[in-house]
């Protein structure tokens, strides 16, 4: 088991590398002239020309390529931001633990009340109960982030005043961030559980564990779930990997700098490094959250685990 | 077969399916008695209702799509079909436990062997975990596992290890009624004589009352007292497994046991019963075999045939009863 989880860990090294050579490959064709966007239009050739020389961006591509890299791998230093001459790496470490808090609460807020709601639905199946679980599910899904963000806000902030409106700070700055990126993820939550206890439900086990005698509940929570776990559980890691990307909405309404905010400003600045930073620090992230998941699947699941050390030993 | 001090008495039973709108009558106003320590065949054919009587005698039929329409499982003085589901909880696994036919699919698949098997002890006995783990593994290696392969998961397992399991699991809490579930089917040949042999032991040892399910007469032979031949959700024949080996009276039987190949005789084709069994979602007025039935006329058509004693103990669902050789002379 260890030993798949270091070659996973290794198996993140050329993805991150492709990553890197293909963002900044990308951005070196992008047209536009960074010392024209940084100094100006009006600013004299000299002065251009002067810029381009000293930030290395008449180098011959693969040197440039080749020095970003190694910064990035030797240094941690994903470079200089052009626009507000700041470490990119030092803008990401200040933004990621707020993009992080935003993610997993939603993700949990998600899963916490679209799991339970699912397995009642899927219990209850063609029921009233079912059909008002798809109802409320259906609800959340048809409700845009921003309005339902904004109704919160008048709610909870400029009505009752119970917690602020926007900007960062403790943990009570987060609440109403999280529940409003989280409805919309209730709903596929809601079917998702359901879906996959409706095909466990019927299974022999859960008769056997039914003629144990064991109490419906039990039967539910220690037998069918689990089974039904694995799709959960990708589904899970997809979305936390998603929002570690940032969520743009969110993050503009209540003010939160985080990382989707940052992106978005850098594209728009074309600020190169700042752009590219941010990509390569996503896919790592998102490496990293799906060896998770992956591993998750071998402690719910013996058989995976039988496969991932079958594979080491073969 | 004595009505009184009946252990179980099951009296009456009809369960219906609904399927796509049909409604599924699987098993038909059955009855049948057993007693204590003694074991009682269901037999018949695939889809003959036997699997859906002993899951409406546990209770775990699934309640979106079947329900018990009439009838009574009376076991030790009490109908169980009218008690409360918290009280049959405390009944299934205890009282009555169920080996299910498919070994392959009726383990859990993510859990450890003993902690399935633990599971049901610790339920109805209330123990620690530790003692309910300790008496899982006792039972596992009555049933032949050793103790350190206990804790493997069931893919790990052959499938008639896997059974093995599915046995101890039914086993765990000394049960008083054993319904298995045609326990052997999944398995081959060699596999199938060391369970029986192994349910045949535990079941003496225990002195539990048993509902063995099969189509296999050879199973009958080894383990059962008594035996109820089931077709198309009905009794059709039912007595001691001597009437019904020896003195084979309904023509279904007797075709059952035609088309058992005879190893004296060199045959280049099996004889089977011609025919299907009947659509039980339209099951023929009259007889429900008549229409496979070479002894057929018109009366056995026209007319319900009521299961009638032909000799002291010895049932027969059929107008003229043990009238007829089997089509290969005496099989048995």
């Amino acid at each position: 088991m260890i030993k798949y989880v270091v070659k996973r860990i290794l198996l993140l090294i050329p993805v991150v590398l492709c990553v890197m050579i293909l963002i900044f490959t990308i951005m070196y064709f992008v047209p536009g002239d960074m010392a024209s966007i940084v100094l100006g239009n009006d600013a004299t050739e000299v002065a251009k020309e002067a810029y381009r020389e000293k930030m290395g961006l008449n180098d011959p591509y693969f040197v440039r390529l080749f020095n970003y890299v190694k910064d990035i791998v030797l240094h941690f230093d994903f470079g200089t931001s052009y626009v507000h001459g700041t470490s990119v790496t030092a803008d990401l470490m200040e933004r990621f633990p707020r993009t992080l808090i935003i993610a997993a609460g939603t993700v949990l807020i998600g899963f916490a009340i679209g799991i339970p709601l699912g397995i009642l639905a899927a219990v209850k199946q063609n029921t009233i109960v079912d059909q008002i679980a798809l109802l409320i599910s259906l609800i959340g899904v048809s409700m845009p982030g921003f309005w339902l963000a904004l109704m919160l806000v008048i709610v909870f902030s400029l009505n009752l005043g119970w917690l602020p409106p926007s900007g960062i700070g403790g943990f009570e700055y987060y609440i109403l961030p999280c529940v409003a990126n989280a409805v919309a993820g209730i709903a596929g939550n809601v079917r998702l559980t359901r879906s996959c206890m409706l095909e466990n439900i019927r299974s022999d086990y859960v008769v056997t564990a039914r003629s144990k005698g064991l109490s419906e509940f039990r039967v539910l929570v220690r037998h069918a779930l689990p089974n039904a776990a694995i799709p959960i559980i990708t589904s899970m890691g997809n979305c936390f990997g998603v929002m570690l990307g940032g969520t743009l909405i969110i993050e503009n309404v209540f003010s939160i700098p985080g990382i989707g905010a940052y992106m978005v400003k850098a594209i728009n600045n074309r600020d190169y490094p700042a752009v590219q930073g941010s990509v390569i620090f996503l896919a790592v992230a998102f490496g990293i959250v799906m060896l998770i998941v992956d591993l998750l699947y071998a402690f719910v699941d013996p058989r995976i685990k039988a496969q991932y050390e079958g594979k080491n030993v073969g | 077969m004595e009505r009184n001090n009946n252990f179980l008495s099951v009296e009456d039973l009809s369960v219906e399916y609904t399927s796509e709108g049909k409604i599924v009558h699987a098993v038909n106003h059955v009855s049948f008695s057993l007693q204590k320590g003694h074991t009682l065949g269901l037999v018949g054919e695939t889809g003959a209702g036997k699997t859906s009587i002993a899951k409406a005698i546990m209770r775990i039929l699934p309640d979106f799509s079947a329900k018990v329409t009439s009838g009574k499982v009376i076991l030790d003085g009490t109908d169980i079909l009218q008690i409360s589901e918290k009280e049959m909880r405390k009944l299934r696994g205890k009282n009555i436990s169920m080996i299910f036919q498919d070994p392959m699919t009726a383990l859990n698949p993510v859990m450890r062997v003993v902690d399935q098997i633990a599971e049901v002890i610790r339920e109805h006995h209330k123990t620690s975990a530790a003692e309910a783990t300790a008496e899982a593994i006792r039972m596992l290696k009555k049933v032949g596992i050793a103790e350190d392969r206990a804790r493997e998961y069931p893919h790990q397992f052959s499938g008639g290890m896997k059974q093995r399991v599915v046995i101890a699991m039914a086993l765990a809490c000394d049960p008083d009624l054993l319904l298995a579930d045609e326990p052997t089917t999944a398995l081959d040949v060699t596999i199938q004589a060391q369970v029986l042999d192994m349910i045949n032991d535990l079941k003496q040892e225990y002195d539990t009352a048993m509902i063995m399910i099969t189509h296999d007469l050879g199973v009958v032979a080894e383990v059962c007292d008594d035996v109820a031949v089931i077709y198309a959700g009905e009794v059709i024949e039912m007595g001691s497994k001597e009437d019904i080996f020896d003195e084979v009276a309904h023509p279904y039987t007797i075709g059952l046991f035609g088309s058992l190949p005879d190893l004296n005789v060199d045959v280049d084709r099996l004889s089977p019963i011609e025919g299907l069994p009947p659509d039980p979602t339209d099951l023929p007025h009259g007889c429900k075999f008549c229409p496979r039935c070479s002894y057929a006329e018109e009366a056995c058509r026209e007319n319900e045939v009521a299961l009638t004693e032909i000799t002291p103990g010895h049932w027969c669902r059929c107008r003229k009863p043990g009238k007829k050789e089997a089509p290969h002379g005496n099989n048995h």
